[in-house]
């Protein structure tokens, strides 16, 4: 019953997502509504691994930062086609995320999270220092060449569009994972690591598991930013604070469910945008507003606002079952 | 309940940043409107401000003489810390407040990104401040630039190693050992690359160059690699926490060299002055204008003072403000002929208008390359600590003092 | 000479990371909380040091006293209204909060004390003790000497003293020492005051060799992370000993491999040192793996 319902809903928002450019007129609009989708691509990335399996990764830029590299330096020097780059970047990411992985996995709690903000510092320092490969701090700069091949666009609904199927592909990934043998399993990972193990589950592997579909998706959405944005540097794709928001995005929708992330990226990124431009009269009031707000939502929302959404129905629905049964009260919203 | 109050709680937040964000876009019909991009919060925010400042007299000036056709310039503010907010605030300001023309932006990589959405957009990209030389490089359609580049930056480096520093040591050209150090952004990057360019081929030769990260803590093995060099200049690009970590730990490990090059950033800052004390003295600075010039090929240098002193109560922290006024000025100048914000006109104009070196506060001529746009008659100058002062000391027609060399 | 010269540089380096470390260890072992705002607390201690020498001349090392009570206090403050509420969340909490008041305390900075770097201009801020070519500058020997000292007082402290000895107990074994009748959210609250008061001791001495600005904090707080664990969480000298090795590493680095390598260089170790050694060099046998 509940499948169908969330089916019909799904359903509802991909027609309303994709007619939306029809109504948009502005681009500024546009631009916003495409950061949305690829931060809500990255967070439910990052939600398989941090949500799900309870992995804080804290070093997904490496997986970003290595898909824009990747797919961008293939296309300068080589002329390789960034559709092609696309899957180099998410091989490479998910190469990376093994690497990365393997080692790490053993590390519990805040220590995996230090150990991912010490990988991501040494490829950033590293992206600085190589400069032959990198062109270091100078970044790159992808001219702007419109064309299909090219993967870069004039109109802004094309990069939507691309955005939007990216989005899709990540969200039936979570989907997948949420309903399937594995998505149990990583939240057994997630709520007690020894009785996982001790019920017989391969958590290595799982985690395993959860860090590939992480990184690739990650890194692929990398290869969208690099071409929506035409210049990177080491930088602004291996950032701590990217690593930091995408996390926080995930945390104020909810983590660990599936519409969570994207909960928190329309939320996230229209808020950032208008932060920006708040106070100009007083420079850092936009950002100390941000960091008291973002202590108050972690603090008294620990499980994001998805959760707190369904509540509300929810209540309305036991006071149904109290009618009824005239007994025990039922709360549905409970796991 | 405690949930459903901080919710109330932030919703009360957020509404009220978006007031005071709209605050801000108080429109007027009879008004042009130009976008300013600068980092005004994060690492950037001290000079990033310093060069917003400059703007914003140059505006307030022009305004109060009667701005356009009696339409006043309202300049829109774009704080951009880096360059992923560099990109959605040149977004914002072109596509949601419509804005055709853009200035900015201290930081290159602001420029980087900024740029890209104007030249998507066909709006104008103004540059001020940023020197990295790619900005106009890329020979982008609606790119500007008033200020030189780091290339400029580098010649006036190697210039002053030709033709001043030979003949104070003594030596020849190919004798002189020169060391770079430089912090590892965009900015200390192209300046220590390019004249590792040029260095190569007048024949100096670079004994060492030592890259670090500007937010360091400790430059010890950057000086104690400069040391077994034993240079006998050291060419620096700092910002200002290694400036000053730079010049302190340079005295406490005993390194001495005949002729030190600062290049801007924190050496020229009076936060630098203050913070080293007498360790500043005799060192050289090349950077953009700074304010004990020869007022003779300044004018309306005083003016401007004056004006900085009025509005924010101190005297300007470094020449960023005065460059960013004097670019502005050439912006206004341009806009007034135009009439109104229009990408292609403004371009079209830029590449007509003319200044004579000597003739504007900076001290610069203006002649935009109409392949690149960029001012080909802009050029930083050699400054010199001398007595807790920053004195222009090269070259000499912007003068007050001889560059002194103690040994 | 360069090779000794660069021990000494990377010893008193190392000394200072130490100093910074020794709060943000105490924290982590006894409250278990991973402070990301601890490099904020040592810009606030760096600027108050600064405030009472503009306003009433005095010298960093004497107004030190009045930095390390006021940093106590903001850290009874923080303990009891921030972090006190959030000891049973799960981690992205913690690490959330501590992340949004380093955010905030930032830009409050930045809004109160402006973008300019403020530099205490002391007599002695560049003296040196010359021992022939080798150099060794007054201000980080102090600094050196303090972190020793305290390093050592600390130790006595929580070995020889009731109440230090009720902080190991509560670092070792919450539920244990509870059941002992030790009042754990007090020992808490006392752990966070001195690690915070411990930065404003950091701070002063700090004060002479750096300048302060509102971002100072995020240059020094991965390095403190890298300290922390590397010495082992718990253990004072363990976050002694790290500061030394991470301050060596980073000057060694830069003579013998490249300056722009040695960030790199120190985080590479701090990933080898977790995933061979996860309860850090002098790491009470608690780790990673164990606590998190």
């Amino acid at each position: 019953m509940n499948i169908i319902k969330s089916n019909k809903f799904l359903i509802g928002l991909i027609i309303v997502a994709l007619v939306i450019p029809l109504f948009v007129e502005s681009k500024f609009h546009l631009n916003t509504l495409i950061l949305i989708l690829m931060f809500a691509t990255i967070a439910s990335a990052w939600n398989i691994l941090g949500g799900y399996a309870g992995q804080l990764s804290l070093g997904h830029t490496i997986f970003f930062g290595l898909g824009a590299y990747t797919s961008t330096l293939l296309y300068l020097n080589y002329g390789l086609s960034p559709w092609i780059g696309l899957f180099i970047a998410a091989a490479i990411s998910i190469l990376v995320g093994i690497f990365i992985g393997w080692p790490t996995f053993r590390l519990r709690g805040t220590y995996f999270s230090l150990a991912t903000i010490a990988f991501a510092e040494v490829v950033r320092h590293i992206a600085l220092y190589w400069r032959d490969l990198t062109n270091g701090s100078m970044g790159v700069n992808i001219r702007f060449e419109p064309g299909v091949a090219n993967l870069i666009f004039r109109e802004y609904s094309s990069y939507y569009y691309f955005a939007l199927v990216l989005f899709l592909f990540a969200l039936a990934i979570v989907y997948y994972v949420d309903r399937t043998r594995i998505g149990y399993y990583l939240k057994a990972i997630r709520e007690n690591e020894d009785s996982a193990a001790t019920l017989g589950i391969n958590v290595t592997k799982y985690k395993m598991i959860a860090m590939i579909m992480s990184a690739g998706l990650t890194g692929i959405a990398g290869v969208l930013y690099a071409q929506f944005m035409l210049f990177f540097e080491p930088d602004s794709v291996f950032n701590l604070n990217f690593s930091i928001e995408i996390a926080l995005i995930t945390i104020v929708g909810g983590m660990g469910t599936i519409f969570g992330p994207v909960l928190g990226a329309v939320i996230i990124v229209p808020l950032n945008e208008i932060m920006r431009s708040s106070f100009p009269e007083l420079s850092g009031m936009n950002y100390f507003i941000y960091g008291i707000a973002l202590i108050l939502i972690v603090s008294f929302m620990p499980n994001g606002l998805l959760p707190l959404l369904k509540k509300i129905p929810a209540k309305f629905k036991s006071k149904k079952l109290l009618d009824v049964k005239g007994g025990t009260d039922i709360d549905s919203s409970s796991k | 309940m405690k949930k459903y109050l901080s919710l109330l709680l932030v919703a009360f937040l957020l509404l009220l940043s978006a007031c005071g964000s709209n605050e801000s876009s108080g429109e007027s019909s009879d008004s042009l409107k130009i976008g300013a991009l600068f980092p005004l919060t994060g690492d950037l925010a001290l000079l990033g401000e310093e060069s917003f400042r400059g703007v914003e007299l140059a505006v307030e000036e022009f305004n109060k003489n009667g701005g356009v056709n009696g339409k006043e310039i309202e300049l829109v503010k774009g704080d951009a810390p880096d360059a992923d907010a560099g990109q959605a605030e040149a977004n914002r300001l072109v596509n949601q407040e419509n804005i055709k023309a853009i200035v900015g932006s201290y930081s290159s990589s602001i420029s980087f990104a900024a740029s890209e959405v104007t030249e998507r957009n066909g709006a104008l990209y103004w540059e001020l401040g940023a020197v990295s030389d790619s900005v106009t490089d890329r020979q982008y359609k609606y790119v500007l630039r008033t200020n030189p580049p780091a290339s400029y930056f580098s010649k006036v480096n190697i210039d002053f190693i030709k033709e001043v520093v030979t003949e104070k040591l003594g030596k020849d050209l190919g004798d002189i050992k020169v060391a770079i150090a430089h912090e590892d952004s965009t900015y200390g990057t192209t300046i220590a690359e390019e004249a590792k360019k040029l260095a190569d081929s007048e024949g100096i030769e670079i004994v060492t160059t030592e890259g670090y990260s500007s937010s360091t803590n400790d430059l010890s093995s950057v000086i104690l690699n400069l040391k077994n060099a034993n240079p006998d200049v050291v060419i620096a690009v700092s910002y200002l926490n290694d400036a000053i970590l730079l010049a302190r730990q340079s005295e406490e490990l005993g390194f001495k060299v005949p002729v030190f090059i600062g290049n801007g950033g924190g050496h020229t800052m009076k936060d630098f002055q203050d913070a080293v004390g007498n360790l500043a003295d005799g060192l050289f600075n090349i950077d953009f204008p700074q304010y004990s010039i020869n007022r003779e090929s300044t004018p309306g240098m005083d003016e401007f003072l004056e004006m900085y002193k009025e509005k924010y109560g101190s005297d300007p922290r470094s020449g960023h403000s005065l460059t960013n006024y004097m670019g502005m000025k050439v912006v206004l100048d341009v806009l007034s002929e135009v009439g109104e914000v229009n990408p292609d006109k403004l371009k079209e104009e830029a590449l007509k208008y003319k200044a004579e070196e000597g003739t504007t506060a900076t001290g610069w001529g203006v002649e935009f390359d109409p392949k690149d746009g960029q001012n080909q008659k802009g050029s930083p100058y050699l400054h010199q600590w001398i007595d807790d002062e920053l004195l222009t000391v090269w070259p000499e027609n912007v003068s007050v003092e001889e560059p002194q060399f103690n040994k | 000479m360069t090779i000794l010269q660069t021990l000494i540089s990377g010893l008193l380096l190392g000394g200072i990371y130490s100093l910074i470390s020794m709060g943000l260890n105490l924290i982590l072992g006894v409250v278990r909380i991973v402070n990301f705002a601890h490099g904020e607390f040592l810009m606030i201690a760096m600027y108050l040091s600064f405030v009472f020498y503009s306003t009433m001349g005095l010298d960093p090392y004497v107004s030190g006293i009045l930095v390390i009570a006021c940093l106590f206090i903001l850290g009874l403050i923080t303990q009891r209204f921030l972090i006190q509420p959030i000891l049973d969340t799960p981690d992205t909490t913690k690490i959330f909060v501590t992340l949004g008041l380093s955010i905030a305390l930032q830009n409050l900075a930045l809004m109160t004390m402006g973008a300019n770097h403020m530099s205490v201009r002391t007599s002695y801020q560049s003296s040196v003790i010359s021992i022939g070519e080798l150099a060794i500058s007054i201000p980080r020997l102090i600094s050196f000497i303090v972190a020793i000292s305290v390093a050592a007082l600390l130790y006595l402290f929580l070995q020889k003293t009731m109440v230090g000895k009720a902080v190991r107990a509560v670092s070792m074994q919450r539920q244990a020492a509870h059941l002992m009748g030790i009042n754990v959210k007090k020992i808490y609250l006392l752990a966070f005051g001195i690690g915070i008061g411990l930065v404003g001791l950091a701070g002063s001495m700090l004060t002479p060799i750096y300048s302060v600005y509102p971002t100072l904090g995020t240059s020094f707080v991965l390095i403190a992370f890298v300290v922390v664990v590397l010495g082992g969480m718990g253990s004072m000298f363990g976050a002694f000993f790290g500061g030394l090795i991470i301050g060596l590493v980073e000057a060694l680095s830069g003579v013998l491999l490249e300056t722009g390598l040695k960030e790199a260089v120190y985080f590479a170790i701090f990933i080898l040192v977790l995933l061979f050694r996860p309860s850090g060099i002098f790491g009470l046998g608690k780790g990673a793996e164990e606590v998190g």
